[in-house]
């Protein structure tokens, strides 16, 4: 046990009602109950979930004396978006977070930035004009022309360190997350993973970074005060692109690549690009979602057949990756894909937060699933509480 | 002798935790533990390397004083010597608080060839410690291995995926590698093993044995802040239908809005 008042952690015990709640909430085992809480500074991971669970305020986590005030001594401007480029093609993820970065630059007054890298890509410049970024700034060198993490991180941090952002995005893919976080820890700045929403907090005008936490369960806000640029990642397929618009215009930046020189640590002995069956599922426009509550491959095949008469992909919860009704390239939720159709249509879907998690950018939800008490009715526009079985034979029946 | 070192991180055992409707926290039922299973996975694949090159295999752990379980799970595994990370003046650390933690015991052990990570951890999904460790160090790094194809001097030959693209590269030791659980099987603890670790000891350091100043790390250093945690907003105003023909006329009206 710790009494350590230098712990960030406080107890006033003035305050504490004895209830208990405290130690009950911690995942740790950190709070031992006597009277009042005592903390176990050597277990304690200041999660915070102790201090949210004390209806009397007796827990606090103290802001130290210094760095509450701490502001960035640089001078720092724009929003930059970092776009990622996959076969010579703009990655869907990178007009999504345009689309965000111009809703925050409304409120935060920064020009919107977009960065190309890469050893042919200055053709995508036009197209990230049209979703909105008033600059295009192309790193573009034939040493870059593998995806290389080494020399990229090496690039960017180069030129951000030249330009000084305020902000910048990167797309959560497999690509970005292990590039931006090179890049964070090589310019000694916060970077939070797998954002699903942005905002800018308006009293100080930082970025305001949320993302699932505990397995989804909450929501964490996240904040950057004192070091630039505030890094964030941002998972594909939550947000929106905006209708591009050809007509806007927008300036082209060539950074200096003079200096660009690939790491000799590295050496690529080949490279090959998978055909890549998920993107289909990312951009259709209405998915069906199949689950459990789907007994058999031959409703599948009639989900399938229905599902093709208005051009929907079929796709499924990991329940049915598990019970073979479905490819596991096909599987929406946390481990899978994320989606953001206009319609999605659930079909035997209980709705596990692993699954809603990853629809939280479709615009309307029809659920269907005979328990009305399903979690996918906490998340639907539209429920049907039948089973899959009946549900099918009316669909087909009806004739669409 | 080639040194490889591995990070191994204790998580809760489930992630499935209940809310409170009433004071709207997590509710856990028990606080269970487990080694984060893409963990055991670069463990394993630093052991079977190991049995082609020879090698002193130490496992790593930042955490509290139960993250001791994890290092003596390593031991019974096969690891050589096991060191633990820990102090309060770690608690809070975000991933670059907690990169250089893991970078300054890097230091300290010294003379590494390959450093071994998990992809990522089930309770954070963040992906960036290992990476961002390999950028602390400035080692070169291979996100996502898919494995490990033969070591070639000072030269590791390796197949990487960033989701379509597959690469072979060759790299330069000392690097780092992200290991996930598509990497392949584990093999179990032996008896001997589990024999073995019952006579080892876990090697204990704190900000003092990592020199570090405890400012530079733990809650108040973190670049990044938590400043709020809140229940999702999902509860939304629902329709019922009755009918095949209702959910035919929103896919209806819907196809005619696209089209």
């Amino acid at each position: 046990m710790n009494n350590d008042t230098s712990f960030a952690l406080r107890v006033l015990k003035e305050r504490c009602t004895g209830c208990g709640l405290c130690a009950d909430t911690c995942a740790y085992n950190a709070i031992k109950f006597a009277d009042v809480p005592e903390i176990d500074s050597y277990a304690c991971r200041l999660c915070g979930s102790c201090v949210q669970a004390c209806p009397a305020g007796a827990l606090q986590i103290s802001e130290p004396e210094t760095g509450k005030t701490a502001v960035p001594q640089e001078e720092t401007k724009g929003i930059w978006v970092l776009a990622e480029v996959e076969d010579g093609c703009l990655a869907p993820v990178a007009r999504e977070l345009l689309g965000k970065a111009v809703v925050l630059s409304e409120k935060l007054h920064h020009d919107v930035e977009a960065v190309l890298i890469g050893g042919n890509v200055s053709a995508c410049a036009s197209e990230l004009i049209a979703y909105g970024a008033r600059r295009v700034r192309i790193v573009e060198h034939e040493s870059l022309a593998a995806f290389i993490e080494e020399n990229y991180a090496c690039e960017l941090v180069r030129l951000v360190r030249e330009c000084r952002p305020e902000i910048l995005l990167v797309g959560a893919t497999p690509r970005g997350r292990g590039l931006s976080a090179r890049m964070a820890a090589l310019l000694q700045t916060g970077l939070t993973a797998d954002c699903t929403e942005l905002d800018i907090d308006s009293d100080t005008g930082l970025l305001l970074q949320i993302r699932p936490a505990f397995g989804g369960n909450l929501m964490a806000t996240i904040k950057t005060p004192a070091h630039r640029p505030q890094m964030a990642s941002v998972r594909p397929g939550v947000m929106k692109a905006s209708e591009p618009d050809y007509s806007r215009s927008g300036e082209v930046v060539y950074a200096d690549v003079s200096k660009v020189s690939s790491d000799r640590r590295i050496r690529l002995i080949r490279e090959t690009v998978e055909a890549s069956c998920g993107d289909s599922l990312e951009n259709s426009r209405i998915v069906v979602g199949i689950g459990r509550g789907v007994k058999s491959l031959d409703m599948v095949n009639r989900i399938r057949e229905w599902a093709a008469r208005f051009g929907a992909v079929v796709a499924g919860s990991r329940a049915a990756v598990e019970a073979g009704l479905i490819d596991a390239h096909m599987q929406v939720g946390q481990t899978g894909h994320a989606i953001s159709p206009d319609l999605y249509i659930a079909i035997g879907i209980s709705g596990q937060i692993q699954h809603t998690a990853a629809l939280a950018g479709a615009k309307k939800i029809i659920a269907i699933n005979p328990d009305r008490t399903a979690p996918i009715f906490g998340i639907a526009d539209y429920g049907w509480a039948v089973s899959a079985e009946e549900a099918l034979s009316q669909l087909t029946a009806g004739g669409l | 002798m080639k040194r490889y070192i591995v990070f191994l991180k204790q998580v809760p055992r489930s992630t499935r935790v209940e809310i409170d409707p009433v004071t709207k926290t997590l509710k856990r039922s028990s606080a269970l533990t487990q080694t984060n299973p893409d963990d055991l996975h670069a463990l394993q694949a630093a052991l079977d390397l190991r049995q082609n090159t020879g090698a002193e295999v130490v496992a790593v752990s930042m955490g509290p004083a139960s993250a001791e379980a994890v290092l003596r799970e390593a031991l019974q595994y096969g690891a050589d010597r096991a060191v633990l990370l820990s102090s309060p003046a770690f608690a809070g650390s975000d991933t670059w608080c907690t990169s250089l933690v893991l970078a300054s015991a890097v230091r300290r052990i010294g003379d590494y060839d390959i450093l071994f990570f998990g992809r990522m951890a089930i309770d954070g999904d963040t992906a960036q410690v290992g990476p961002e460790v390999a950028g602390q160090l400035d080692i070169p790094q291979v996100t996502c291995l898919s494995s490990i194809h033969e070591v070639k001097g000072n030269w590791l030959v390796a197949d990487k995926k960033a989701g379509s693209l597959l690469q072979r590269v060759e790299i330069e030791t000392p690097c780092a590698v992200m290991v996930s659980r598509e990497n392949g099987e584990l093999a179990c603890p032996t008896l001997s093993g589990w024999r073995r670790a019952q006579r080892q000891e876990v090697i204990r350091w704190d900000e003092g044995d990592l020199q570090l100043d405890g400012k530079v790390v733990g809650l108040y250093a973190s670049p990044t802040k938590v400043v709020s945690t809140d229940v999702p907003q999902t509860a939304k105003e629902i329709r019922w239908l009755s009918s095949g023909s209702s959910v035919a006329e929103i896919i209806d009206k819907c196809v005619d809005s696209l089209s």
